[in-house]
């Protein structure tokens, strides 16, 4: 039986100065400002921080209230502006459609006779209920709430009346419109699609993708008590994070399938901040070396959910 | 303010009595000199500006080395230096690998086991004692004392520690 010691740590000398040092050090008053400095600037810049984050989301937020409203008023706007490409108006025009529809599907003479004698009888027939068309579909519930929007329009004719010439001729103007739109009446029913956002630029990625962001090794047996650490270092030789290896930002993770797999995810500690080659080695619990890998990481700003 | 008196002793006594106690501590733990010496006056200088009540010396030891452990464990966790490998290798405590001493194989080990080792060989603490220092239960302390011996024995290769 070996008997063996820990005299080299008992022989661990202590220099006088740091004696000298905790002495002074702590009966210097700066100490605890410091600390107190540390304190507050914590405190302030933490309620910034809370500030901007309410901000942006109280503003990230009314952005998306603020989508049904600009709706509304592109139904009012619809009577005046009949060319606009803008968003609004196009969900206007989808939401009238139907209407446009049933005229061409109903009757073809709708669509020959657009002449000024049609027309004030035309709008007085466009209301959800004096439109009773039977070959109507499911799409009569879209109707009805659409409809609804161009009360604002109806309310207009009465108005235009009070000069019957006035009244054709705007009649006239707006009774062009179905004919300009007839080439998008005979398009794919588009109010069943959501409005406005589907039409939205979006970035789109693909359904699969890859970001490399660690390493993997694999070994046939595992080590004994499970455990592997692995420590980053940077293309300079530099080692990223603690140098105890022990630390809880080392211990990588030990996967079985058919053989055994260790990977380590450096970005979960934050220890990869740009984008370059890294060597990874891998210990097991003795600190002995396992595997030495170099590997090209591209950093991204990674949020796991 | 602070308390000047600690059962029965000076800050300055009491810093120059434990001072090798503590500062093996944090060696032990964070196995560098210039850090060490950070926790070091940490551990003094919460001891000044805290100044707690004690009941006897062995309290005050406890209590001492409880907090340098915590210090050292905040270091670590609040520093992450960027240290060249070169310049850790030339601050870190570097023992040879002699026969009867194994020290060096002791710094091998995860950190909480080289503190129960070193409490128990070097500072000649029992086992009830760790446990109230470290916060943890007796039979924690013996599974974790008998684990790092084990752990110090596939390090050491030896046949029996």
């Amino acid at each position: 039986m070996k008997k063996v010691n820990f005299n080299s740590i008992d022989n661990l000398e202590i220099p006088d100065s740091w004696v000298d040092k905790a002495i002074s050090n702590a009966k210097t008053p700066k100490s605890v400002s410091v600390i107190k400095k540390q304190n507050i600037l914590a405190f302030v810049a933490s309620i910034v921080l809370v500030c901007a984050i309410s901000v942006t989301l109280f503003f990230l937020t009314n952005k998306n209230a603020t989508m049904p409203v600009v709706h509304i008023d592109a139904t009012d706007s619809d009577v005046s502006i009949n060319n606009d490409d803008t968003f609004a108006y196009e969900e206007t025009k989808l939401s009238r459609l139907p209407t446009d529809k049933e005229e061409s599907e109903t009757s073809s003479y709708v669509t020959e006779n657009n002449s000024r004698d049609n027309k004030p009888a035309l709008y007085s027939t466009i209301t959800p209920t004096k439109k009773p068309s039977p070959t109507k579909k499911p799409t009569s519930d879209n109707k009805i709430e659409v409809t609804e929007k161009p009360a604002p329009s109806q309310h207009t004719k009465p108005e235009s009346t009070q000069n019957p010439t006035v009244a054709e001729q705007t009649t006239n103007n707006e009774t062009q419109k179905p004919t300009e739109a007839e080439p998008e009446t005979e398009a794919p029913q588009k109010p069943s699609q959501p409005p406005g956002p589907t039409e939205s630029p979006v970035t789109e990625l693909p359904d699969l993708y890859e970001i490399y962001i660690g390493a993997t090794i694999y070994m046939h047996l595992a080590p004994a008590d499970g455990k592997v650490y692995c420590k980053v270092y940077d293309e300079n030789g530099v080692l990223l994070g603690d140098p105890d290896l022990f630390s809880d930002e080392h211990i990588a993770e030990l996967i079985f399938t058919s053989y055994y797999s260790v990977r380590y995810y450096p970005y979960r500690h934050s220890l990869i901040n740009a984008t370059g080659y890294y060597t990874f080695v891998f210990y097991n619990s003795n600190s002995e070396i396992l595997k030495q890998k170099t590997s090209y990481l591209i950093h991204y700003d990674i949020k796991e959910e | 303010m602070a308390n000047t008196d600690y059962v029965g002793l000076s800050f300055e006594q009491v810093v120059k009595k434990y001072k090798t106690t503590v500062g093996r501590v944090c060696l032990v733990r964070l196995k560098n000199y210039a850090d060490a010496e950070d926790c070091f006056q940490n551990v003094f200088s919460t001891l000044y500006t805290k100044s707690p009540h004690f009941k006897d010396e062995e309290h005050l030891k406890a209590w001492l080395i409880r907090v340098a452990i915590n210090e050292c464990k905040n270091y670590v966790r609040n520093n992450r230096p960027l240290l060249p490998l070169k310049d850790v290798k030339e601050n870190s405590i570097d023992f040879p690998q002699d026969e009867c001493d194994i020290s060096w194989a002791l710094l091998r080990l995860e950190p909480k086991y080289r503190n129960i080792l070193y409490l128990y060989y070097n500072e000649r603490y029992k086992i009830d004692e760790i446990a109230k220092i470290l916060g943890k239960s007796k039979n924690t302390v013996k599974s974790l004392l008998r684990r790092s011996r084990e752990k110090l024995k596939n390090i050491y290769g030896g046949d029996d520690v």
